[in-house]
């Protein structure tokens, strides 16, 4: 150790001179271990920053911008169905919605501005359709116990089309005259056709396209359920709350959103089904249901989105239970 | 270098120690400075763990909007038992969750989402009182206080008039919350139209 031997003992005067200088040696280490500690945490701390940088989003809230559009899609169409439900009787349902609208603006105002932004919605349109329904459990006839009638002439939308089969033992095998939703083409009488059957125990859900070179037929099966109850929501693809590949609703056939062209939809062989359905189309021109009731099809609204830095805007068509919803 | 003369062995001894300490102190504190910038324990905040957070965050946020898609997240919302002033069989003193599992999709949802991956949440129902001018908050799942790293991801739903309370097995009850007879926890901050509330279901998580 430094200085432990005495000056005047024993020793040559090199060696007291090397043991005097140890002492600044020692300083000089401490002091570049801990220069070389300090470069050392500002490169894990470049390493973890790059890091920090790598894992986020590339434009400044712009998700989120896209996820309050989301939202607001979701409860405009939440506002145009309860507006449906609660005022379909009465003259002017879309004045009702629009207000519905307006409101359901007004109301979020405050809490988006919580959080720092301006979120606005504005109604801009929206387009007449009819509901058809019949919610007690019966045969599929019209009104007037028709077997094959014309559900809607010149669609070119549907949406929420469902069925609940609440006595399966009615449905037929398939090749002896099932109930079918018939879909045809209005001006190339290119038909979509849905057949609902049962065979020992299975029910087959078969859609048929005619047509070549485009024709196809698809079948999903399902256990007969011991309730003899099975819901088919036919505009979400959904067969007894399993997703179904065959149950494109409308495949190929004119019509839909990104496509020109109308349809009719039409019940054939109405008396191998019992249950309920609904749907809504985007026409006034129904058949002879024997319920049917106006109805707000689909509406647009523009929505703006306005933080400090970021300003988003566009118009949003609200259709809840479209296909490609 | 210049010799110097001779000293007393007991003035050199000081020096030197009184040089170690300081040399040891300058160790010492650049170690702790190392340590200080860097992740010391999984658990601790720091900017190292961002992306940890970020997944976490994208996932409450992707089980929301799936709620919402599926249609779950309202029925959650709306399952309260109007007479007990609380949830459906909840245990909590402000009428949440806290050991107990609410009996709803969403729940069983959040589940198996969070609590087999060994992270804890709590969800939150933010909405408007007061005519809409102030905001309240009602715990809905409650697992604790969140850590310094905790997350949080939210969706808004409008509650129509017309909306109905559901039953502890999950179906809708007669009970519209519009109805004045019906005893809501969320008031109806617009009174004169259909419109009853907005509500931010808020997921707060953080790993345990």
């Amino acid at each position: 150790m430094a200085g432990l031997s005495p000056p005047d003992g024993p020793g040559t005067d090199s060696e007291c001179r090397s043991e005097e200088d140890r002492a600044q040696v020692i300083l000089v280490a401490a002091f570049s271990l801990a220069v070389a500690f300090v470069a050392l945490s500002v490169v894990i701390n470049g390493a973890i920053f790059t890091q920090n940088l790598a894992t986020r989003g590339d434009t400044a809230g712009g998700g989120d911008a896209l996820q309050q559009r989301q939202q607001a899609e979701q409860m405009v169409g939440d506002m145009l169905e309860h507006t449906n439900a609660n005022y379909s009787g009465t003259t002017d349902i879309t004045g009702e919605f629009r207000s519905a609208v307006s409101d359901l603006s007004n109301a979020s105002g405050f809490q988006q501005s919580v959080a720092g932004r301006a979120v606005d919605y504005t109604h801009l349109s929206a387009s007449n359709g009819t509901r058809v329904y019949q919610d007690s459990p019966d045969n599929f006839t019209n009104a007037s116990a028709g077997d094959n009638w014309t559900v809607a002439e010149n669609v070119d939308n549907t949406r929420q089309f469902d069925i609940t089969i609440t006595d399966t033992v009615e449905l037929e095998p398939p090749g002896n005259k099932p109930f079918a939703v018939n879909l045809t083409d209005t001006s190339s009488s290119d038909t979509w056709l849905l057949a609902i059957a049962e065979e020992s125990g299975t029910l087959n859900l078969t859609a048929t396209y005619t047509d070549a070179p485009d024709s196809f037929s698809a079948t999903c099966t399902a256990p007969e359920p011991p309730s003899q109850e099975v819901g088919i929501n036919i505009t979400a693809g959904l067969f007894a709350g399993q997703p179904c590949e065959a149950l494109r609703f409308a495949r190929n056939v004119s019509g839909g959103t990104d496509e020109l062209g109308t349809y009719d939809i039409r019940f054939n062989n109405t008396e191998n089904i019992e249950g309920t359905y609904q749907l809504t189309v985007d026409t006034t021109s129904v058949g002879d249901a024997p319920n049917d009731e106006p109805a707000v099809y689909s509406a647009t609204v523009e929505y703006t989105y306005r933080t400090a830095n970021l300003v988003y805007e566009t118009d949003i068509r609200v259709a809840p239970g479209e296909p490609d919803d | 270098m210049q010799r110097l003369p001779p000293r007393s062995a007991g003035d050199r001894g000081q020096a030197h120690a009184l040089e170690a300490v300081i040399g040891s102190l300058l160790l010492l504190t650049s170690v702790l400075f190392a340590l200080q910038s860097t992740a010391v324990t999984p658990l601790s905040a720091s900017t190292s763990s961002q992306h940890i957070e970020n997944q976490q965050q994208e996932r409450a946020q992707g089980l929301l909007a799936a709620a919402s898609e599926n249609g779950t997240l309202e029925p959650a919302v709306l399952y309260y038992n109007a007479s007990g002033d609380r949830f459906h069989g909840a245990d909590g003193d402000r009428g949440e969750y806290t050991g107990s599992r609410p009996n709803v999709t969403l729940g069983q949802m959040l589940n198996r989402t969070f609590t087999s991956g060994g992270i804890a949440y709590n969800v939150d129902l933010n909405y408007q009182t007061n005519n809409g001018r102030a905001t309240n908050v009602q715990r809905f799942v409650y697992n604790g206080e969140p850590s310094d790293n905790a997350v949080s991801a939210s969706w808004t739903i409008a509650l129509d008039d017309s909306d109905h309370l559901y039953t502890p097995q999950g179906n809708p009850t007669g009970a519209r919350i519009g109805d004045s007879s019906t005893d809501f926890y969320i008031p109806d901050v617009s009174p004169d139209t259909d419109l009853y509330n907005i509500v931010r279901v808020e997921v707060v998580v953080w790993r345990v």
